[in-house]
């Protein structure tokens, strides 16, 4: 294989990951019922954080 | 569910964002290992003679690399202010690499024979002396410190791990050659081992007393010159053949 | 901790510590004399302190369990991140002088541009950023995970062991020490020791996220803990090097020219990538939500934005290297990907700016949240012009130029540092149980002084970055050059004042900061500001 070969499929292997990559994330990122969750999930750090601190403020 | 395991895990979350960032790396550097071996060197690119070798440390450890670049761009300007633009195959035995980021001084890929070396002590010592306008720090130390060569040959070892052909007769005479350079006399093993008959090099190895402070004592000077006069002459643009350049940028 | 363990560890560093006297009685070089004797005394500072935490009866001194999060070292990480960050901006300041007026290089071999440029870049990035991510990320991963942090003191060895790495690598540049390359300046045997730091810092931070209390990891921790990793593979990757020997401090790096070049670049554009950025969206999806109240706009977008960052953020290295002599097509894809990287970063700033919709009344009545929420205004900002700038013909005129030390400064300046002093006030009073800041007016001060800052920097560089790169370029009627270099250097004169009195405004906003946190950790409220309606309760 040359460095010619190599440099030419580097690009394009790229551009192919990154899409398929992309979709993937999309598709599970909106996945039916999802909403919900994610509503929960932003409010994780509003919660209550304690577990007892006790001197450490 | 799939999805929630992805979030939930930690060891998932970790293995998942280290391939992810690795994808870029691989696909960028890999090839260029592949360049680097099968692309024919350019005639003329030597390894640095033992006093330049000490001389661009000296360019590293003062960090001249902040301001200055070694690089030159395939631009019009560029080419008429600094010279033909810079090959990879120049940088091959820089270990590190020094082209920079920055022009707050000018470009010095080629700044080799431009100037006379009692040009470059002045302007080390006292840059607006020479160059009113210029913001260079001074380095009139440089002058007044010796050089320390004593362990010269380690470091052409070092570098011959690191893949630059240093032969065991280069290393047996480093200390030799630095002082040979350094004063200009008994030179001949010198041009022997780095000399244009050897590398088919543009310009001969350049011997004399670069810091015109007398052969006894050899100063950092000494040595930052001898490298800023040897930067960018090596490859003879007059033979360069022009029609294979683009595999060699 | 058993007393046999502990004697294992005391064991362990006192072998330590004779290595480095063995190491400083055969140093090569004064830096490496140097950093031994340092090692030494770290070593022996250690012992002491090891021998006055073991209680020997066999009774643990202090009853700290997991039911209580561990905030010592917290604090530890805050101060020390104030005290680098004012360090950090004198020193930038210093070093803008000295390109205004270049006498203040004083021509000596500790003192010059050279040697006090990195010593200004690795105080503000590695010093006051490090330790701000450090002290935030325990903060906010033993607090959205409701657990305290992993490993027992093993946080207390990251932290200092982080603050002995920082003053190893700026001594050793005053001294002379450097790889010679942009922000991995330290030498091997520094390198060597912040990898140890730095597998620590990861064992404390995936430890604390898999011991867990809550089932769901917040999306904050997945920006810390990608920053974590891709800085151990950068650091490592780009560090790889020959020491010419082992009592000394030169070494001479695996690659050469072209592949070394990648690499650096690879390594340099993930430290803003991944360290600057990544690590302070971390903070950002914390303290912003804490500070308005309110929960993140969209935490789908948070997920979308954390994956396309990271995938693209490692490929944009190589427009670092336009037109120089890199194979095109590296450019090229470097290119794209950079231009690529302008939406999943302005995906970021929408959802911290819009986590205030609905709440924007907020910014006129509290200091902290401006400051939160301009720091993610200039973010917007910096990957607005970073993308432009790497678009090959934009780069043919920045590079090399002053441009990108604005573009720089207005990311480190405007984000970076905007949010981590943002963090600062948020978490000052909350670590020390005080009620409030001692003073809302001074940061308020602080505010508009860094703001005022920011902009004559950025302003001042644009003008002499653009003006220096059509300057080089300038050509008359007959086809010769306008300008010899120097001409261009002398035009620059007025913007490099004007830069270092911005940088002066930013420097005199931080110390007001460490004024306040100082007057805050000692209980006190400033005269008059007792009686104001508080921004917040």
């Amino acid at each position: 294989m040359s460095y010619e070969t190599v440099a030419s499929w580097a690009g394009s292997i790229a551009t192919v990951i990154f899409a398929l990559f992309f979709i993937g994330v999309l598709i599970f990122i909106f996945r039916p019922g999802s909403k919900k969750t994610y509503e929960e999930l932003a409010r994780l750090p509003l919660q209550d954080e304690d577990i007892g601190e006790r001197k450490n403020g | 569910m799939k999805h929630d395991k992805i979030e939930r895990s930690a060891t998932l979350l970790l293995v998942l964002s280290f391939l992810v960032v690795t994808v870029g790396g691989l696909v960028e550097i890999i090839p260029l290992f592949w360049l680097n071996n099968t692309i024919e060197r350019v005639k003329g690119v030597r390894p640095y003679t033992p006093l330049e070798l000490a001389g661009r440390n000296i360019y590293i450890r003062e960090g001249c690399y902040l301001c200055h670049s070694q690089m030159i761009r395939p631009f019009r300007d560029e080419v008429e202010r600094y010279g033909h633009y810079s090959l990879a195959a120049e940088s091959m035995y820089d270990h590190p690499f020094q082209w920079g980021s920055k022009r707050t001084g000018p470009d010095l890929a080629r700044v080799g024979g431009k100037y006379s070396d009692q040009w470059h002590v002045q302007h080390l010592i006292d840059p607006r002396a020479v160059v009113p306008e210029s913001v260079m720090p001074g380095y009139p130390f440089l002058a007044k410190t010796e050089l320390k060569f004593d362990d010269i040959a380690d470091h052409l070892k070092a570098l011959r791990i690191v893949g630059v052909p240093y032969d065991d007769d280069m290393i047996r005479n480093a200390k030799a050659d630095l002082i040979a350079q350094a004063s200009g006399e008994d030179t001949e093993g010198l041009i022997k081992r780095y000399g244009k008959a050897r590398w088919g090099s543009a310009t001969e190895v350049k011997a004399r007393d670069f810091g015109r402070d007398g052969p006894q004592k050899i100063t950092e000077m000494d040595a930052l010159v001898a490298y800023m006069q040897m930067l960018g002459t090596l490859v003879d643009f007059k033979t360069f053949d022009t029609t294979n350049v683009e595999n060699l940028r | 901790m058993s007393i046999p363990m502990r004697m294992v560890q005391m064991g362990l560093l006192g072998v330590f510590g004779l290595l480095a006297l063995y190491m400083a009685a055969n140093a090569r070089d004064t830096a490496f004399a140097v950093h031994a004797w340092i090692f030494f005394a770290a070593a022996v500072l250690g012992l002491f302190w090891m021998a006055r935490q073991t209680s020997y009866d066999g009774v643990r001194k202090q009853g700290v369990g997991d039911d209580e999060y561990m905030m010592d070292v917290v604090k530890a990480g805050v101060i020390a991140a104030v005290f680098w960050a004012v360090v950090g901006f004198a020193m930038g300041v210093y070093v803008a002088s000295e390109l205004a007026w270049p006498f203040l290089n004083w021509d000596t071999s500790n003192t010059n541009f050279g040697r006090l440029r990195p010593v200004h870049t690795t105080a503000v990035i590695f010093a006051f950023g490090g330790n701000a991510l450090i002290a935030t990320s325990f903060y906010v991963v033993q607090r959205t995970n409701r657990t305290r942090l992993a490993f027992g003191n093993l946080a207390w060895f990251v932290f200092w062991g982080y603050q002995l790495f920082i003053v190893l690598a700026a001594t050793g540049y005053v001294l002379g020490a450097t790889q010679g390359r942009e922000y991995a300046e330290p030498e091997w045997y520094v390198d060597i020791w912040l990898a140890i730091v730095w597998v620590a810092y990861f064992l404390v931070f995936f430890g604390t996220i898999v011991k867990r209390k809550v089932k769901h990891i917040y999306v904050a921790n997945w920006f810390y803990l990608s920053f974590i990793i891709t800085v151990a593979m950068l650091h490592i990757g780009n560090n790889l090097a020959v020491p010419v020997s082992f009592f000394g401090s030169k070494s001479y790096s695996l690659l050469s020219g072209a592949p070394d070049a990648i690499t650096q670049w690879w390594y340099g554009h993930n430290a803003v990538g991944f360290f600057l950025t990544a690590a302070f969206l971390g903070m950002m999806y914390y303290f912003i939500p804490k500070q308005a109240d309110r929960p993140v706009y969209s935490y789908r977008l948070s997920i979308i934005h954390f994956w396309a960052l990271t995938f693209i953020y490692i490929w944009a290295g190589p427009h670092h290297l336009h037109y120089t002599a890199l194979p095109d097509w590296v450019q090229t894809l470097g290119m794209v990907m950079s231009v690529i990287l302008w939406m999943p970063s302005w995906g970021g700033m929408i959802n911290g700016l819009m986590t205030l919709s609905g709440a924007w009344d907020k910014l006129r009545t509290d200091p902290i949240l401006r400051m939160l929420v301009i720091s993610v205004a200039f973010y917007g900002m910096s990957t607005f012009e970073g993308p432009m700038m790497s678009i090959k013909s934009v780069n043919a005129l920045s590079h090399y130029t002053d441009w990108t030390v604005g573009h720089v400064h207005s990311g480190a300046l405007g984000w970076v540092g905007m949010i981590s002093m943002g963090a600062v006030y948020y978490l000052v009073p909350r670590l020390w149980g005080r009620e409030r800041l001692y003073s809302y007016t001074l940061v308020s001060w602080h505010f508009w002084l860094a703001t005022l800052g920011i902009v004559l920097y950025a302003a001042s560089m644009w003008v002499s970055g653009i003006m220096q790169g059509l300057m080089w370029r300038e050509y008359d009627d007959q086809g010769f050059l306008v300008y010899s270099f120097v001409e261009t250097v002398e035009a620059m004169h007025p913007y490099y004042v004007i830069r270092a009195l911005g940088g002066t405004f930013f420097l005199v906003g931080g110390l007001l900061m460490a004024y306040n946190v100082w007057q805050t950790i000692r209980g006190r409220v400033r005269a008059g500001e007792a009686a104001l309606v508080e921004a917040r309760a």
